[in-house]
């Protein structure tokens, strides 16, 4: 039998799906169990009310002009990054705004300027946005990550001792859900001369997360997985390695000073924002700051670790069900599953989308070498966050248990 | 009669040319149904409706600039509040006008007076938030020309953001100040703190300044200790109460109390629509007297003020009062004040264990405040009592995380405040 509970967020709060409006629709008549948040989050109204609000209210340019509706703008994006910068323990000057997480590790790639000699381990959990960008630009080799998807340290050790220019870590990977020891790595690399970068899409919005305390030169996470909007990211990084990163892109906002023959970079993080941002994306990185807090993040993070275990307890009562890194140990709310003798997963996701509302994933999750080595090509996973519930689960569950026998062997 | 009610006659002038001169005023005052030979005594004299930033920046420069004045004529000082905080405000004031009002408040420190007497011509340096002056003084790449006022204050080089600014842009403005020789020093106290623990850290001496003026912000308890540590044998320290519309409006004397000039301003501190007793914390509405280009009538300043009540040891006969703090930062719960900036400030103290600290509202019922322990200090207990101690002044339900940090943000003015609320009051 399993324990039930509900979350009590910060705000005495047990249920927050009201603020969720598409937590609202039915499909054909049956109500929707979100379970694709590792994917992209859903909006709570909050955020949509302040994305509106700066179309509707505001819409000019930030720091680009004298006028009010600018300087209201320019405040408002500004505070955007203070408030970012204190979610994450930087400082506001280390907290550039990107598209992304992909965009923000590709402009760290580009800016480190690496050479094709230059070696860069990446774990092999990674997402396809921490892989391809340093494969782009440098020689990468593999941290492994075993069958239990747990980093093999003492490899990393020896990996280490070649000297890298970057480590590309991830904090949590999207598709076992297990989170890498990242204060231990990155002190092992910083005794090695090398540049630590974290891919933090998938912790910094389910846990209190904190730059400095974990020691990494850089990190990127982005707005949609965390209850803000698609298109706007955060590239982090550290005060110390400023000198070493050169801007990725050029333009308008990123230079003081230009004439015929040079220009001059704006100080960090301007250098880093070529361009007109997404500004009424600060605006709902702002509002979804805000509501996190106010749930309060050990909350959250208490919330997905009920999660995870309820995930993977109903995953592994299920004979038909392999779980992707079974076991014990620190993880978030994601599970990603092989189903016996079920040759096409996206058949079945599609069939407990529409018959059943169940919204999840299937694929190799943008991170095909690792699903490919551990689960031929591709996996069911189904992910929650704040909104997510323990019926939300369950019915998950009960629909696969229900199509099992039509889908598989 | 009061000390504030001595300059009633010149403020019923005032409004009669105001009225006969100025056409945002005759239309503010046939508004409220007023002529100015209404308003006989104070008490009538709260019958005319507060003016607001809003006021002047809407009817600029038409509107509230007296017949006759224009923009082009040399003596006028064009002042631009800085605007991120939603109250910009572009002003004009005569520079004579200006000067009288800052002879005249300084008359509370003898010794800074003389500091300014014996400044001829004056070489002052500023450090302050970019925004508080109109040059851009916050990339390393400026040259102290380009930083230089056209009165030739040197405006020292500061990041927006205070913490972040660069160790080789603080070594710029100490060489500034040095090559500079100023006679005294104009600044921000938060800034003034910062450049002093810097000079402790580096183990420089003082920059070579007559008196250094703290304005801008509040003065904390810790940032004045950091401040005197450095400057208080080779200057004298005063804090200011300014206004980038108005001047010197006020200024400390050498007991260590702000006295506000009661000469060149009829002040008014109410509470509501009756003056405020000693001890209440109250609003200060200010009209000018004799300014003939752009007066100011009961101009609701937005800041927060306690009247103290008795006569000063100094001597000086202008009323004393504590700032309190700017009314948009006064930490409010359900429309009702908790807690001022300076009553934050009173709170907290000065105790040896604490660099700086922030108090943040961000909402109704959600506050974080976060401080920089000392070097060395044993923190976490006294923090923790502290906590408390704030968390009883927010009330029970309120959520307060209190952090020790190594960096806290300024505000996007480019201020660091000590105690700051995002909630719209």
């Amino acid at each position: 039998m399993t324990q039930t509970h509900t979350p009590t967020y910060a705000d005495g709060r047990h249920d927050v799906r009201g603020d969720f409006p598409v937590l609202r629709r039915t499909v054909d008549g049956i109500d929707v169990s979100y379970l694709d948040s590792a994917a992209t989050s859903l909006k709570p109204q909050s955020v949509i009310d302040a994305i509106v609000r700066y179309y509707a209210e505001v819409g000019a340019n930030i720091h680009r002009g004298k006028h009010m509706l600018s300087e209201e703008a320019s405040h408002a994006y500004e505070m955007a990054r203070v408030r970012l910068a204190q979610f994450i323990g930087a400082q506001a000057n280390e907290v550039a705004f990107t598209a992304g997480t992909t965009h923000a590790l590709n402009t760290l790639a580009t800016g480190l300027r690496l050479s094709p000699d230059d070696l860069v381990l990446v774990s092999a959990d990674a997402h396809h946005s921490q892989q391809l960008p340093w494969r782009h630009h440098a020689r990468v080799e593999w941290i492994p990550v075993g069958a239990d998807g747990l980093v093999d340290l003492d490899r990393y050790a020896e990996l280490l001792r070649q000297r890298p220019r970057v480590v590309a870590l991830t904090h949590c990977s999207n598709v076992t859900g297990r989170y890498a020891p990242v204060a231990q790595m990155a002190a092992m690399a910083r005794e090695q001369g090398a540049i630590t970068v974290l891919d933090a899409a998938q912790s910094v919005p389910h846990r209190p997360v904190d730059m400095h305390a974990l020691g990494v030169d850089a990190m990127a996470f982005s707005g949609h997985k965390m209850l803000g909007p698609t298109g706007i990211g955060v590239l982090a990084i550290s005060a110390k390695i400023f000198d070493a990163v050169a801007p990725a892109d050029h333009g308008g906002g990123m230079v003081d000073w230009v004439d015929v023959e040079k220009s001059v970079w704006r100080r960090p993080p301007h250098r880093f924002e070529a361009g007109t941002p997404h500004i009424a994306g600060a605006y709902g990185m702002l509002a979804a700051v805000d509501y996190l807090e106010r749930l309060g993040m050990d909350e959250v993070a208490a919330h997905d670790t009920r999660m995870a275990q309820l995930l993977h307890r109903e995953a592994a009562a299920r004979d038909y069900l392999t779980i992707l890194a079974p076991g014990e140990g620190e993880r978030s709310g994601i599970v990603s599953v092989g189903v016996r003798g079920c040759r096409d997963l996206s058949e079945l996701a599609r069939i407990l989308s529409d018959s059943f509302g169940i919204m999840c994933r299937s694929g190799h999750l943008c991170a095909q070498p690792l699903v490919d080595e551990l689960a031929h090509g591709q996996v069911l996973r189904l992910s929650a966050y704040v909104y997510t519930t323990e019926q939300d689960a369950l019915r998950a569950f009960d629909a696969l248990d229900n199509t099992f026998p039509l889908v598989g062997a | 009669m009061s000390i504030f009610e001595a300059t009633f006659p010149s403020a019923q002038e005032e409004v009669a040319e105001a009225y006969e001169n100025v056409s945002f005023f005759r239309r503010h005052m046939d508004d409220a149904g007023l002529h100015p030979r209404d308003l006989r005594t104070p008490a009538d004299f709260r019958r005319l409706p507060a003016t607001a930033k809003v006021d002047y920046r809407r009817n600029f420069p038409t509107g509230v600039l007296a017949k006759g004045a224009t923009l082009s004529d040399p003596f006028v000082f064009r002042s631009q509040s800085s605007g991120t905080t939603g109250e910009r405000l572009l002003t004009i004031a005569h520079t004579f006008d200006l000067a009288e009002r800052m002879t005249t408040t300084a008359g509370a420190h003898p010794g800074m007076q003389a500091v300014f007497a014996a400044a001829r011509p004056q070489r002052v340096c500023r450090y302050a938030a970019p925004n508080c002056s109109d040059v851009e003084c916050a990339t390393p790449f400026t040259t102290s020309e380009s930083r230089t006022l056209f009165d030739g204050t040197r405006v020292l080089p500061v990041a927006h953001d205070l913490l972040a600014t660069p160790k080789s842009m603080v070594d710029q403005a100490v060489a500034e100040i040095t090559d500079y020789d100023p006679h005294w020093l104009y600044t921000d106290p938060m800034h003034l703190a910062f450049l002093s623990r810097e000079l402790s850290e580096r183990d420089l001496a003082p920059p070579p300044a007559g008196g250094a003026v703290l304005t801008y912000n509040l003065v904390t308890q810790i940032a004045r200790r950091q401040v005197d540590r450095v400057f208080r044998d080779s200057s004298i320290v005063v804090e200011v109460v300014s206004m980038s519309e108005l001047g010197w409006m006020g200024m400390e004397c050498p007991e260590g109390f702000v006295h506000m000039n009661a000469q060149s301003f009829y002040l008014e501190l109410l509470v509501g629509d009756r003056p405020a007793e000693p001890g209440e914390l109250a609003e200060m509405y200010v009209t000018s007297i004799g300014d003939q280009i752009s007066p100011h009538l009961r101009y609701n300043t937005g800041d927060i003020y306690t009247l103290l009540g008795g006569d000063c040891a100094c001597g000086h006969e202008f009323p004393r009062i504590v700032f309190e703090g700017r009314g948009r930062d006064v930490i409010r719960r359900d429309g009702a004040v908790r807690l001022t900036p300076k009553g934050l400030d009173r709170l907290v103290g000065d105790p040896g264990w604490l660099e700086l600290y922030k108090l943040r509202q961000l909402a109704d019922d959600r506050y974080s405040f976060r401080y920089i322990p000392a070097e060395g200090a044993d923190h976490t207990d006294a923090a923790k009592a502290l906590g408390e101690q704030v968390q009883e002044l927010l009330g029970a339900d309120a959520r307060l995380t209190v952090d020790a940090v190594d960096y806290i943000e300024c505000e996007r003015s480019g201020k660091f405040l000590p105690c700051v609320s995002d909630v719209e009051s």
